[in-house]
């Protein structure tokens, strides 16, 4: 006969590492906000993996589709990327995860300045990038590949711009995290908070390493 | 119905001094983040150089080569950075399980379509 385990009993007692502490309680050991953001981060991996996907096959197979037979993809696809500017604001964003993560470990030492100086440099880390990809979108357009151009650049545009989306958000969830830092609502006790944050900033990094591959790098 | 095995916690909070109040950390350290970041840039660097054939011309090797950096600098973000290797075993189950589904199941979609077909992409 199965046992049943509801949400709030506190089912990990005696079972968890620590000694029947369950800083949560709830039968994971996991808050439930920490959890919904790795359920959140699971779906947008189907997302993005789609918009990859989608990419790859008008890529790849563009012209064997009715109609776009002559388009001369490689003008307007591989050859047009700035490698050397987009290796820089890939740069910009590794490095962010850096001062995130240490923005994170300030604030799990109560060391509120500065947490607050790594969550600023964070979101301006963020905001480079960003800058970075509206000039290259400028620069794309000039050389006559806009979002309507083709169906290749429509996915390009697509995927690009739903990562930068994502960051435009994560910034904002940056700044957030600031503002409350500095009316002092933001301490070790709820760092977790931060670290939730955190997850989805790295994420949305670590999407960007499989996009500057698969879309600037691989040929 | 047993309780499953969620694995151990990195950090554990509550470790009280005093009137001020600090979260014991058991993640990596200041100085091993520092460590994985110049890691992640040492092999951007590497990716980039693949990209001008008069560095090192990689031949065959380029996409493995790519693929296999990519996917060591996916494990460090995601390992130390994101917490997983420090964290409950069932969240690193979930986030592995559900990568493998969805490369499983966008492999499956590229090759119904044919892309991985050499003489399907375009010159």
């Amino acid at each position: 006969m199965a046992e049943v385990l509801t949400a709030d009993a506190p089912a990990a007692a005696g079972h968890d590492d620590h000694g029947g502490h369950d800083p949560h309680h709830t039968n994971t050991g996991i808050s439930n906000e920490k959890l919904a953001m790795w359920l959140f981060l699971g779906s947008e991996c189907l997302l993005f993996g789609g918009l990859i996907s989608t990419y790859l096959l008008y890529r790849y197979k563009l012209r064997s589709f009715p109609g776009f037979e002559n388009v001369q993809i490689n003008r307007l696809g591989a050859h047009i990327y700035d490698i050397p500017f987009t290796s820089v604001s890939s740069f910009v964003l590794l490095m962010s995860s850096l001062t995130m993560v240490l923005a994170h470990s300030a604030l799990t030492r109560n060391d509120h300045q500065r947490t607050r100086i790594w969550l600023m440099t964070t979101a301006l880390l963020g905001a480079t990038f960003i800058s970075g990809q509206v000039y290259e979108f400028t620069a794309f357009y000039r050389e006559g590949l806009g979002y309507t151009t083709n169906i290749f650049s429509s996915a390009f545009f697509t995927l690009t711009g739903f990562h930068g989306v994502h960051v435009t958000v994560g910034i904002i969830m940056l700044l957030s995290m600031f503002v409350q830092s500095a009316r002092g609502r933001l301490a070790a006790e709820n760092a977790e908070r931060l670290e939730i944050v955190g997850l989805y900033w790295h994420f949305v990094d670590v999407v960007w390493v499989v996009i500057f591959a698969v879309v600037y790098l691989i040929p | 119905m047993s309780i499953p095995d969620v694995g151990t916690p990195a950090s554990a909070e509550h470790s009280a001094a005093a009137g001020h109040r600090t979260v014991e950390h058991h993640g990596p350290t200041d100085k091993q983040y520092v460590i994985v970041a110049l890691v992640l840039g040492l092999i951007t660097c590497v990716e980039v150089s693949t990209y001008f054939h008069s560095v090192i011309n990689w031949g065959r090797l380029l996409m493995p080569a790519l693929l296999i950096m990519g996917g060591i600098k996916f494990y460090l973000i995601a390992a130390y950075f994101m917490h997983l290797k420090y964290d409950r075993r069932i969240l690193r189950r979930v986030f592995t399980t559900g990568i493998i589904l969805a490369i499983g199941v966008y492999m499956i979609m590229l090759t119904a379509f044919k892309v991985f077909k050499p003489h399907a992409i375009p010159h």
